[in-house]
């Protein structure tokens, strides 16, 4: 747990060693954080999304007192009236939220081949 | 207790805990560390060594990466303007720019650009975060305390964390540039951190100027030193338990500036000349991780962050309407999460209560009691706050909190028909909106108001649904109300459970005025340092008794700030607000100046000069003024309590009223009581009132109510000796602690108040003595306490701070009134251009014709009045005397006038 407090000295290979250690660092932490971090944050991000739209939407509060009369009233025209609502509302609120993923989908497709895309047109640049 | 410092000797193998001594552990024998509930927070050495070493190199990499970011965004950037451009030319009709350029050279440059932004995405993302964060911390339990103090630290218990790991990036360059050579620099990084905008930021709010000289000087490098790399280590463990305390997760530049100031006594000692302190700069940083943790949980998107569902659009389709109801209301929900902000600080406790009874099923109504100031509605949008939030239970999730506007419903009455149609269609929209809590400020006024056709109180039309608890009812109401109007109805009182609302700390007070600094600022365009707040929060503890904290200490801070506003001042420091608190209740409470400490120091010649021949009474006094003024005093006491014994007219009331005079100026009133009209104890109403108002003579003004208006003044207890016992110990608690409760159940303080009692107990004594031998004015104050002792109780007469004996005037000390009271004379003749003389020998002649024993001074008023301002008054009405005259009044001229 506690050190030993052993500590080296800075030489000039070492100086070297540690500066190219650091580029291969830098490179290594970049193709990390692009292919590992930032995809695990887009997952949480996609469930957020997921969570957010729903209730922003009120999908599943709809859908679960689908049978609750229009505004409480208990009459046969709030019962009519609240489920007709909600059928024709799901559908639409359905449809912007798998908007919304599909969109998302396709920016983590883009985020993934990004990286190749670039350098294959970059290669091809001076051929163009 | 959140956090334990401790040291590892590894020689010895021993474990040490570091309490009140932060020393900069050099040796590497002696590795600290930090404990908190889970983790334990350290440094090794190697990994210090290392980082120290790769800093510099790892410093340049990514200045380079940032560089060739940068550049290969450049072009790019250029570009997408001219693609930009030609489109604009393209609607114009006009040459495309873009033919100018090739192809293939757009394209490089636009891919280019797509990898420097990617580059400098990926160093924004590296500087924000950091590659492990510092678990919260809770209270060591009790057990948990004991264990450690008995030697077992539970370290394997805990989770191991390297403290470089949690360093926030800026901490990591401050703190890495000062380190060269296995060698640290504490100067170089204590100015890194000034310097820093976090830095900045705390040094402005707390006022200081990080260019003066006097930091300078002090944090030079004679106090600043160099030390060997291993020194970092307990600078880092000190910075690292700001962090945990500060409940921040990563360590900050405002934890190592702390951590400094803790670490050298030389930036202690500019702290405590400046009168800050450590907490202070604590109170900053939490400040700042508050600020920063608001903004984070705005962040909806940030899976780290909890997001609470609401509902949604189509919550309100479940619930049922309140056409009528939304008239005479105000949805506080609503309000407050399009205003934000945050209610019930220091209330957390109560508000648990209040949240746990509304989500019963049954019995769920709630009254607030408190005092006035106290918050109580505060914890009503607190709650509104919470339900904003989701973090509430289950039961009440998406509900809402609609206030009730009485006045309105009142009004609207005769529109309806009557007030209990109005009533009736109001509650029956609530019970069928089933998501409706009610809110009722100040619930005794329904209690007052009557329908028009039942002449029931609105309380009785409204008791059915109260008593059916078909919604949540919460209202508000003070202690007096309480007693008054819901006790005595046992139904209204037994629907509500009570939940008691007291005054908050200073430490709630301080954190609620926190929340409204911005605003305040935007309202009054300027600076609030944290010391004005702090100075705001104890001045309206210690001098404000009419309201509550937190409503004292906020309206001080605002009453500060508007007039700061006025003089066009930008920064609110404390004295500013003491400046405004004196100036409100007309006594010093700043700081004591270098003129009014001469004032002091002279007090006691000035109150001298004014009333003679008492020097010993006059001392005391002072002496308590000076302990008042400066603090020292115990503030829940009276400034100061005396009891004067002595024959009549030998200036026990005067002194009174110049005690008054030079302490709370002239304008301040004397409370002045007749203690012989106390005699029964049925006039006890006189000095506590009575618990109902009479309606038929109306309500009286009581002793209570004297001192509750004038709580700056001295109450002088006349002939003390002379009232009831029982009405004497209602002083008792007074002289004590401070304070009397009225019958009404308020408590008056009498922190700030000089009392003083008289008593002509022993007068008898002192005079036959006196006209014996004057000698033996020793022995006869003897007597005359013994007097005191047979006839007052002895606990009573032992709550005084003194009892003083005041002596019968000598025929010098008579002559030297005589030449007061003449002054006195000279400067009201002043005022009519009248100059008055008068020769040597007239205040000795006064002195022996007016003496007459056992009356003290007051003859020589009257001699005065008689013989001198009657003859003076004579000669301006005959115009023997005008203005802009001189006039001598010779000693012969008493012979002529008595004739």
């Amino acid at each position: 747990m506690f050190s030993s407090g052993q500590t080296t000295a800075l030489t000039q290979p070492r100086r070297v060693f540690i500066s190219s250690q650091a580029v291969i660092d830098e490179i290594v932490s970049f193709f990390h954080w692009w292919y590992i971090e930032m995809p695990s944050r887009y997952v949480g991000l996609f469930h957020r999304i997921l969570v957010i739209s729903d209730d922003t939407l009120s999908i599943s509060l709809l859908i679960r007192t689908i049978f609750v009369p229009w505004h409480r009233d208990p009459s046969w025209v709030g019962r009519g009236f609240g489920i007709a609502m909600r059928l024709l509302y799901l559908p639409f609120a359905m449809l912007l939220t798998l908007t919304c993923m599909l969109i998302l989908a396709v920016c983590v497709i883009l985020w993934a081949v990004l990286p190749g895309i670039s350098l294959i047109f970059l290669l091809k640049t001076p051929f163009t | 207790m959140k956090t334990v410092l401790g040291y590892h000797d590894k020689q010895k193998e021993y474990y040490g805990l570091l309490d009140k001594t932060l020393p900069l552990l050099i040796q590497e024998r002696y590795e600290p560390f930090l404990i908190t509930t889970r983790e334990l927070l350290m440094v090794r050495t190697t990994v210090l060594d290392r980082l120290s070493i790769e800093f510099p190199i790892r410093h340049i990499v990514r200045k380079a990466k940032n560089s060739i970011g940068l550049a290969l965004m450049i072009p790019g950037i250029l570009t997408s303007l001219i693609y930009i451009t030609d489109f604009a030319t393209a609607i114009a009709q006009s040459q495309s720019v873009s033919a100018f350029l090739p192809a293939w050279l757009t394209n490089l440059t636009f891919w280019l650009a797509v990898w420097g932004a990617m580059i400098l995405w990926h160093e924004t993302y590296k500087s924000i975060t950091t590659s492990a964060r510092i678990a919260p911390s809770v209270q060591f339990s009790e057990h948990d305390v004991k264990t450690m103090k008995k030697g077992d630290l539970g370290l394997s218990k805990r989770t191991t964390r390297s403290i470089p790991d949690v360093l926030q990036h800026d901490a990591y360059e401050l703190l890495f540039s000062a380190v060269k050579d296995k060698h640290i620099d504490m100067h170089t990084l204590f100015w890194n951190v000034i310097n820093s905008p976090r830095g900045q930021l705390i040094l402005d709010r707390l006022n200081i100027d990080p260019q003066s000289s006097s930091l300078k000087k002090t944090a030079d490098r004679k106090h600043l030193p160099v030390y060997e790399i291993t020194a970092a280590r307990s600078l880092l463990v000190y910075a690292a338990q700001e962090a945990v305390l500060a409940e921040s997760p990563t360590v900050d530049p405002e934890h190592l500036l702390i951590a400094l100031f803790k670490v050298f006594p030389a930036l202690m000692t500019f702290l405590q000349k400046k009168r800050l302190n450590i907490e202070l700069l604590r109170y900053v940083a939490a400040w700042i991780q508050i600020k920063e943790t608001g903004v984070e949980e705005t962040r909806i998107f940030n899976p780290r962050v909890p997001y609470i569902p609401t509902g949604g659009i189509a919550r309100s389709w479940i619930y049922g309407y309140t056409f009528v109801l939304s008239h005479y209301s105000r949805d506080l929900t609503q309000e407050l999460s399009r205003k934000g902000g945050h209610y019930g600080i220091g209330h957390e406790t109560e508000l648990e209560e209040v949240l746990s009874i509304l989500s019963k099923a049954s019995k769920h109504n709630v009254l607030l009691v408190g005092e006035s100031g106290t918050g109580k509605t505060s914890i009503a949008k607190g709650i509104a706050e919470r339900l904003n939030r989701g973090t509430v239970p289950p039961a009440i999730k998406g509900m809402r909190v609609i206030q009730l506007d009485i006045n309105g419903l009142i009004a609207a009455g005769p529109a309806y028909g009557n007030l209990e149609t109005l009533v009736q269609q109001t509650m029956q929209e609530l019970e069928r909106a089933g998501n409706t809590i009610l809110f009722i400020d100040e619930i005794q006024e329904i209690v007052a108001v009557q329908g028009q056709e039942s002449k029931h109180s609105l309380a009785g039309i409204l008791l059915p649904y109260i008593m059916e608890s078909s919604f949540p009812i919460v209202g508000t109401i003070t202690y007096a109300d309480y007693k008054k109007f819901i006790q005595s109805r046992g139904s209204l009182q037994q629907s509500f459970e009570m939940v008691e609302i007291h005054e908050v700390t200073t430490d709630a007070a301080f954190n609620i005025i926190l929340t409204m600094i911005e605003s305040l600022e935007r309202q009054y365009q300027l600076k609030i340092t944290f010391p004005a707040i702090l100075s705001a929060v104890e001045l309206a503890q210690r001098y404000v008794h009419d309201r509550k904290l937190p409503d004292s200490a906020v309206n001080i801070i605002e009453a500060a700030c508007a007039s700061a506003h006025k003089d066009k001042v930008v920064v609110l420091t404390e004295r500013r607000v003491a400046q405004s608190v004196s100036q409100r209740i007309d006594i010093p409470v700043e700081e004591v100046t270098v003129e009014e400490a001469t004032r002091l120091m002279n007090l006691e010649t000035d109150i001298k000069s004014r009333v003679i021949g008492q020097d010993e009474a006059v001392h005391q006094i002072v002496e308590a003024l000076k302990r008042s003024r400066t603090g020292i005093r115990d503030p829940r006491k009276p400034i100061g309590s005396f009891l004067f014994l002595g024959p009549t007219g030998v200036g026990k009331t005067y002194l009174a009223k110049t005690v008054g005079d030079v302490y709370f100026g002239e304008k301040h009133e004397l409370i002045r009581l007749d203690m012989s009209e106390f005699k029964d104890i049925s006039s006890i109403s006189r000095f506590l009132g009575s618990a109902e108002d009479n309606a038929s003579s109306g309500p009286t003004t009581t002793f209570l109510d004297l001192v509750q208006r004038n709580p700056y003044s001295v109450v002088l207890l006349d002939e003390m000796e002379k009232s009831h016992p029982h009405i004497l110990d209602l002083f008792l608690q007074v002289l004590d602690e401070g304070h009397m409760t009225n019958a009404k159940g308020e408590t008056v303080s009498f922190d700030n108040t000089i009392i003083i009692a008289t008593s002509n107990i022993g007068s008898k004594t002192l005079l036959d003595t006196l006209e014996r031998d004057n000698a033996l004015f020793e022995e006869s104050k003897e007597q005359v306490l013994s007097e005191l002792r047979d006839t007052i109780r002895v606990e009573f007469l032992n709550r005084f701070d003194k009892i003083v004996v005041f002596s019968p005037h000598s025929s010098e000390n008579l002559a030297a009134i005589a030449e007061l009271l003449l002054k006195e004379l000279k400067d009201r003749l002043k005022e009519k251009e009248v100059t008055l003389d008068w020769d040597e020998s007239l205040p000795q002649a006064i002195a022996r014709n007016a003496f007459q024993p056992g009356l003290g001074a007051r003859p020589l008023r009257r001699y005065i009045q008689d013989n001198i301002e009657s003859l003076i008054a004579q000669k301006l009405l005959e115009h023997s005397i005008k203005p802009g005259d001189s006039f001598l009044f010779q000693t012969d001229f008493l012979r002529s006038a008595s004739v």
